[in-house]
This record gives structure tokens, C-alpha cells and sequence, in this order.
């Protein structure tokens, strides 16, 4: 704890902390149980929508993609209709930015290593229209693709303790053509990062749904069509 | 009930007072306080199996009440309000006046120099913890920490040596 202030925060901290508790509800343990066990089958349904997007259309499978996979009843979801350019002057890539989203330039280059955030000088910043964000940096890498997803394995789980240390899920993807990877990573929300390698960079572009995901996916459908949009350069 | 959610029960009733008045000190509004924290613990339920075996589960969900506090305070801050259908929770009694002049001066903080504080006097993190859990270098958190330290009291009617003017 503090070792070096006069002013006594700790107390002042204490007393608040006394005071909220006198004052405060607890909706109960049972009440965060229900909405999970809900939001958790809500999830699903996401994630099986996106799968099938990512499958049908980047792999070039049709229909089921698995023998048990149905198409879950979720409402429809709606698809961006306008879509504006971005080239990025760090990393030399293209892509359409989906109708609704804003777009920064990284201002610095990444070196591979520094952790990374959404706020971060080092990537590509896209912002989606409702609390998601999406981000994208590029590093030399000679090596092949599985080569640089162990690798990023390794580091996310040195980086983000408080996510799992591996992927739930690691999919095929095609991102601008090129054969790519998506990890999903179950943290306190579902993360996307999907990797390819192309011309000796390796290429990863992050979705993060915030802190309250659009339970219809739309922002989520939205990166997966970014990603197919992806031109690297020549 | 099982043993599971008997357990998780028990950490909720435990720790909860705790985490609420972490989101409280970053938000300063009680009613969203105690939905950040709630939303906490529904996340923390999906990896009980995991949190339990921390040392201090409940530093987990003070970081994510934090984190959703500040990202609902963001947001407000920066979006369309539209909050007036939902008020304040009903008969809920005021906080203390020592309560509302330090979440006060808390909020004249920049925001990161704010959690910081929060989350190294009150969640229990150390300047390590935090620099972990912020992605940044712990130079940067004990700048933070100074700094929110150096502008917060005579925010709080304290002076460099200690004393303080009010209670």
C-alpha cells in the first residue's frame, strides 16, 4: 500500500468504502448467474452466425459447416451499406472501412513487441458503431503463418493475464485473400484477432466488442467483412 | 444449489461491498456503481472454475467493475444522454458528505490518474498489479498515482504536510 503520502487516502478510501456499504444493494449472486447462463446462449448464437459468415464466405463452404451446426434464430442482421477506403500509410494495406465506423492512422510503427491497446500510437484504429473497436498492426516475420500464431499465443498470454492463456477457438479465415487464422479468445468478452502472413509481414487485426456487445452482431459482421476487403500491398 | 454456486455466492457476498465502491470512486453515481458491478460478477460466473483458484478472486472483479465503470463514464461523456427514464435507485439514502467531496475531487482527476487511485488504495492493487493490468510501465503508474495524489488534496482540503481542514 501507499508508503510515501501524508494525506491518508487509505482512510479516506476506508470511510468510503463503509459508507457505500451501508448504502448499497446487492442484486445477489443468483440474479449474475441467470444473466450469464442467458447471455452465454445469446453468445452462441453469435458466434455460430459469425462462423458461418467466415465459412461460407471466405472458405468457400456452403450451407451446414458442421454436423451439428444449425443456423441459430436470431433476428436478422443488418449488413453496412456504405463503405469508405483506407489505406494505411504505416502498414501499406487497404481495406473498405464498414459504413458507420471511423478510422485513425497508427502514427508510430509497432515493433512487434509493445503491448497494445486501442489507444496505442502503433495501430490502425477502427471504431464501430456501437461500443466495439477494432484495431490493426503489421510486423516482419519470415517465418509462416502457424510459426507467427504460436507465436502471438505465446505473447497475448504474457500480455493480457486476465484472458485465457490459449484461444477457444482457432478457425480459418481468408483476410484479403490470403489463408489466415481467427483466435477467438473468451476474456471478459469475446476478442477476435484474426492473423495472416503475406510477402514476409505478418498482419493481425483485432475486434473487441466493448464493454456491452451488440447482442445482434452487426459491428461483429461488420470486422468479418472488413477482413475480406483487406489488399495488401504489392 | 450447487457447491459451485454456493461458492460463488459466498465471494459475492464477501467481496461485493468492495467492488461496488471501487465503481462507485471511478463513477461517483451509486445506481451505475452497483450495474457495473454486477456486470462484473456475471462475467466472473462463466470462469468461476478458473477465478477460484486465484489467490484474490475479487481483484479480478474489482479490475473489470473498474473498467466498466470508466467505459460507462466514457461513454456518457462522449454520447447522446438519455438517462432520465431511468433515475436514481429508489430510497437508496445519500451517501456521506466525506463520501461525495472525495468522489468530487475524483472526478476533476484525468481519468487514468483516477483508477490508478482507485485501484491501488482501494481495489488492493500494487503499483505492479497496475501497470499489468493498465499495459503500461509501472514509471507510469507511480506517475499517475503521484500525480492524482498531488492534485487530489487540496481538492480534499489537505496540505502537502498532511493536515487537513475539514474532516
Amino acid at each position: 500500500m501507499p508508503e510515501h503520502d501524508s494525506f491518508d487516502l487509505d482512510a479516506a478510501f476506508g470511510r468510503l468504502e463503509q459508507d457505500i456499504a451501508g448504502i448499497s444493494a446487492p442484486r445477489g449472486a443468483g440474479a449474475a448467474i441467470t444473466t450469464a447462463r442467458r447471455r452465454r446462449q445469446t453468445r452462441w448464437g453469435v458466434a455460430a452466425v459469425a462462423a458461418l459468415v467466415v465459412a461460407g464466405s471466405a472458405v468457400g463452404l456452403h450451407g451446414r459447416t458442421g454436423s451439428d451446426v444449425e443456423p441459430p434464430p436470431t433476428r436478422p442482421i443488418p449488413a453496412p451499406a456504405v463503405r469508405q477506403s483506407f489505406t494505411s500509410t504505416t502498414y501499406g494495406y487497404t481495406l473498405k472501412v464498414p459504413a458507420g465506423w471511423t478510422a485513425a492512422q497508427a502514427s508510430e510503427r509497432w515493433d512487434g513487441r509493445t503491448v497494445l491497446l486501442s489507444e496505442s500510437p502503433e495501430v490502425d484504429r477502427f471504431t464501430g458503431t456501437t461500443t466495439a473497436n477494432s484495431f490493426a498492426v503489421a510486423r516482419s516475420w519470415r517465418r509462416g503463418l502457424a510459426a507467427y500464431v504460436t507465436s502471438l499465443v505465446a505473447w497475448q498470454a504474457r500480455t493480457h493475464p486476465y484472458c485465457p492463456s490459449k484461444p477457444a477457438l482457432e478457425k480459418p479465415v481468408a483476410i484479403g485473400g490470403s489463408p489466415g487464422l481467427l483466435l477467438e479468445y473468451n476474456c471478459d468478452v469475446l476478442i477476435n484477432i484474426a492473423v495472416t502472413v503475406k510477402d514476409g509481414v505478418a498482419y493481425w487485426f483485432l475486434f473487441d466488442p466493448g464493454n456491452e456487445p451488440a447482442l445482434d452482431g452487426s459491428d461483429h459482421v461488420a470486422f468479418l467483412r472488413m477482413l475480406r476487403s483487406v489488399e495488401f500491398p504489392r | 444449489m450447487g457447491t459451485s454456486q454456493d461458492d460463488f455466492a459466498a465471494f459475492y457476498d464477501a467481496t461485493w461491498r468492495r467492488t461496488v465502491a471501487c465503481a462507485y470512486a471511478v463513477l461517483g453515481d451509486l445506481g451505475a456503481a452497483e450495474e457495473a458491478a454486477q456486470e462484473a460478477y456475471t462475467k466472473a460466473w462463466p470462469r468461476w472454475t478458473k477465478l477460484a483458484s486465484y489467490d484474490d478472486p475479487g481483484a479480478w472483479v474489482r479490475q473489470v467493475a473498474t473498467r466498466g465503470a470508466i467505459s460507462g463514464w466514457r461513454r456518457r461523456r462522449t454520447a447522446t444522454r438519455h438517462l432520465s427514464a431511468a433515475g436514481p435507485p429508489e430510497s437508496a439514502p445519500p451517501p456521506d458528505e466525506n463520501t461525495v467531496a472525495l468522489v468530487a475531487a475524483l472526478k476533476q482527476l484525468p481519468e487514468a490518474q483516477r483508477r490508478a487511485l482507485v485501484l491501488h488504495h482501494l481495489a488492493g492493487f500494487s503499483v505492479a498489479d497496475i501497470a499489468t493490468s493498465e499495459r503500461c510501465p509501472e514509471g507510469t503508474v507511480k506517475a499517475r498515482l503521484a500525480r492524482g495524489r498531488a492534485a487530489l488534496v487540496p481538492l480534499l482540503g489537505g496540505t502537502p504536510n498532511g493536515e487537513t481542514t475539514h474532516a
